[in-house]
């Protein structure tokens, strides 16, 4: 068909018109994110299919789970270092103990951080203590230069005190101020600290050469404001040792001597007291020297109910921290046995050389943790204990010194899956092959529960905390990010991991933790990960006035998992300029 | 007005109008074409006053990870990130974990950096932690040895972290201000006893 001189004219008008259209729409961006957001108006509430309580609209126009989390939780509080009070504390707080603070901080939503208290103290010891142990220091008593160490203690539900660190709290240990010697204070003080209230552990460890004599006091102590001087308020950390209730265990040393042989002589060796767990001191550092050694290694509050050392205790005795290739002797204490320790003589160490091999040579780092030493007389000796780190060349070659016996080498390749294998050191010189095959590669995916894909989630596969393996056995943490169809892909060691689901910031959805996931040699799938609505915890941190706020501060929520015995990371939110924060909590972990 | 001049007269308006229209599309041809300006490069920053644990004190126990705020200038970039233990500076050794974080869909301007890092083997002894942050560096991976704790401009930001577990700084690597001797130090010593 021809158009007209009319048709075209109108033709080419209607043209000009849509192309200003065109040219006047709105422009359509691209999303700079394929994740899916929490937002009532995009997806409704009624479509996440979860348990518990269901899901509503908000004013934010999210949709959440009325209310407040079902399990209580420990807010971690790292006050910053550019901030007026308490910088560079991070405080614990009890969910359950959360609340406006009057006047102050009037808002159900505001906290009052607790205030620091002055925590004060000195390391005396009595004469007779001091006769006791064989370092008389004349009529007394005496204060003694000495470290304060305070570990953060927390109640658990159900009513067990532990050490904070010890069920996944962030808590680091404070190390208390040494204080010079004032001679017009009586008693004068040794150390300082400015301590938020709480339950604590203090540690208090003389310094050289006061360590050799008298042991160190491991005391539970619950830190309170006892007064205010000047307007500081303060606890005093008053101890005498040698006095209720920090007597020496055994005053007579009968049962606290220890009797220590080596035929080749002690010289440069030490021994002490120690806890299994926290392998922490509880006894005075002893030198040694002769062929063989008696010394008095005195404790306090270490016996157990019959009167003898508590279970738990070892005994050690160690070459100078110097020394290569010359192993530890560890012995557990029995009930009655005494202190009775024989190092043995032991053979020459071995020249243990090698190479970790993959496809081809391949740089490695190798933990040799021996599982026995070999004596001099063939005899495998579990008591005695040995290890060392190398780390390999670019070609993945090898060399060390080791005492001969029986090891586990943990090698960690670069790219590679962790291994661990039994190598026997005997001889003048050994030559290992150490080999190493590809990780396994894990992949699943991560959905909402209302079906949408979850992109741009950041999925973090950490070692199990609940197992706590030593840093050698424990795999190596990995990360991965969701690509648009929800789904990742990762390589990981063999090993028990915990596993973190953490959508885009802002996006409006939990964090979902997963715990105790085994992952094999092999390459798996794992089921689909679900993330479901949250429930809004939100408040403002104040100083303990109530007036300032507590601007860029770290806040981490961490639940108790009575299953794993531990505590587990469910949130985090930085602070803004007045103080607040928001944080989207899921569901207890598993 | 008559009829007969009425198309004169829109004759002469329509002109008028193609003459204006003409002059103001020319106005707008004499301007030079004008372009969004560009956002300069803004190296990552690390909010060292943030980060947890502190990094203003002796790291004591060694945590299960590292929280690291990193405030942006551009949130639509993406940056990478490094973590060494104990960085060997002639190896290059030392590297612990490294990662990339992509652009958030977010415009918040500080990202909240959460990195769990294998403690070392010896826990008994001091460690230097360091946590690198920048939009790209000279080397990447696990191999590029001294490269991958170099930023390429427009430069980049790190915190550094002493872990010791007697709380002190015993053993731990001191800051080097040494200048190498000359080369002819040991002649001048030996003139100098002779």
């Amino acid at each position: 068909m021809r158009l007209g001189r009319r048709g075209r004219a109108r033709l080419g008008v209607a043209g000009v018109g849509v192309a200003f259209a065109a040219a006047c729409a709105p422009i359509a961006g691209t999303p700079a994110s394929q994740a899916p957001r929490n937002a009532c108006d995009r997806a409704p509430c009624e479509a996440y299919r979860q348990p518990g309580a269901k899901p509503i609209c908000t004013n934010e126009g999210r949709c959440e789970v009325a209310g407040r989390p079902p399990y209580p939780y420990v807010l971690a509080v790292a006050i910053p270092g550019s901030s007026f009070f308490a910088p560079n504390r991070t405080l614990l707080l009890r969910s359950q103990e959360l609340r406006g603070e009057g006047a102050s901080c009037p808002s159900v939503s505001c906290i009052a951080l607790p205030p620091l208290v002055e925590v004060s103290g000195a390391f005396q010891v009595s004469s007779d203590v001091a006769d006791q142990v064989g370092y008389g220091l004349g009529p007394g008593p005496h204060v003694l230069p000495a470290r304060a160490v305070f570990y953060r203690e927390i109640l658990l539900d159900d009513g067990a005190r532990v050490e904070a660190t010890d069920v996944g709290l962030p808590a680091q240990p404070l190390f208390a101020e040494q204080l010079p010697p004032d001679p017009e204070a009586v008693p004068t003080l040794s150390f300082r600290a400015f301590a938020p209230p709480g339950l604590y552990r203090r540690a208090a460890l003389p310094e050289s050469p006061y360590d050799a004599a008298f042991p160190p006091l491991n005391t539970a102590l619950s830190v309170r404001v006892e007064g205010t001087d000047r307007r500081v308020p303060y606890f005093r950390d008053a101890f005498v040792l040698g006095t209720t209730p920090n007597g020496l265990d055994d005053p007579s040393g009968e049962s606290r001597t220890a009797q220590v042989k080596r035929a080749a002589g002690l010289e440069g060796f030490v021994t002490y007291l120690r806890d299994r767990k926290t392998e922490r001191r509880v006894s005075p550092v002893r030198p040694l020297a002769g062929a063989q050694a008696s010394v008095r290694l005195d404790t306090v509050a270490e016996n157990g109910a019959a009167g003898s050392l508590r279970d738990g205790i070892d005994i050690v005795v160690a070459p100078s921290s110097g020394w290569v290739a010359v192993p530890t002797l560890v012995d557990r204490i029995l009930a009655g046995a005494g202190l009775r320790l024989d190092y043995p003589a032991l053979p020459p160490p071995a020249a243990v050389s090698g190479r970790v091999v993959g496809e081809a040579g391949v740089v490695a780092q190798i933990a040799f943790v021996s599982t026995a030493i070999t004596t001099l007389d063939g005899a495998p000796s579990s008591s005695l204990g040995y290890s060392a780190a190398v780390r390999t060349d670019a070609s993945g070659r090898f060399a060390t010194v080791l005492p001969p016996g029986t090891y586990d080498a943990f090698v960690t390749p670069q790219g590679l899956a962790q291994s661990r294998q039994s190598v026997t050191v005997q001889g003048a010189g050994v030559e290992l092959t150490l080999r190493v095959r590809r990780k396994g590669v894990v992949s699943g995916k991560v959905r909402l529960s209302d079906g949408r894909v979850v992109a741009n989630a950041e999925v973090e596969w950490a070692p199990s905390q609940a197992r706590r393996a030593p840093t050698w056995a424990a795999p190596r943490s990995a990360r991965t990010i969701t690509d648009d169809l929800g789904a990742f892909a990762v390589a990981l060691d063999e090993g028990e991991y915990d596993l973190s689901v953490q959508p885009e910031a802002q996006s409006g959805f939990p964090r979902v933790v997963s715990l105790g996931r085994p992952v094999g040699p092999d390459d798996a799938t794992i089921e689909e990960l679900t993330i479901v609505a949250p429930t809004r915890v939100a408040w403002t941190v104040k100083d303990p006035s109530g007036l300032a706020p507590i601007v860029r501060a770290v806040v981490r929520a961490f639940a108790y998992v009575p299953t794993a015995g531990q505590y587990v990371e469910v949130g985090a939110a930085l602070t803004d300029s007045a103080g607040q924060f928001e944080m989207l909590l899921g569901p207890l972990p598993r | 007005m008559s009829a007969a001049r009425a198309p004169a007269v829109a004759r002469v308006g329509g002109l008028g109008l193609a003459a204006a229209t003409c002059a103001l599309a020319a106005c707008i041809i004499a301007e030079p074409p004008s372009e969004l300006p560009a956002l300069p490069e803004f190296r990552p920053t690390i909010v060292r006053d943030s980060v947890v644990p502190t990094a203003n004190a002796i790291v004591g126990v060694f945590p299960e990870k590292f929280v690291v705020p990193v405030e942006l200038v551009d949130p639509s970039v993406s940056f990478s990130w490094r973590a060494y233990v104990d960085y060997n500076p002639i190896t290059g050794e030392g590297l612990s974990d490294f990662g990339t974080i992509a652009p958030g869909g977010s415009p918040a301007r500080v990202r909240v950096l959460e990195v769990p890092l294998r403690p070392p083997l010896d826990l008994q002894r001091c460690h230097v932690i360091e946590f690198l942050v920048a939009q790209r560096f000279f080397g990447e991976g696990e191999t590029a040895g001294v490269g991958a704790h170099t930023p390429r401009d427009p430069g980049g930001d790190s915190v550094t972290w002493y872990f010791s577990p007697g709380g002190d700084l015993r053993g731990c690597p001191v800051v080097d201000a040494g200048l190498p001797p000359p080369a002819d130090a040991s002649r001048d010593a030996d003139g100098g006893g002779g």
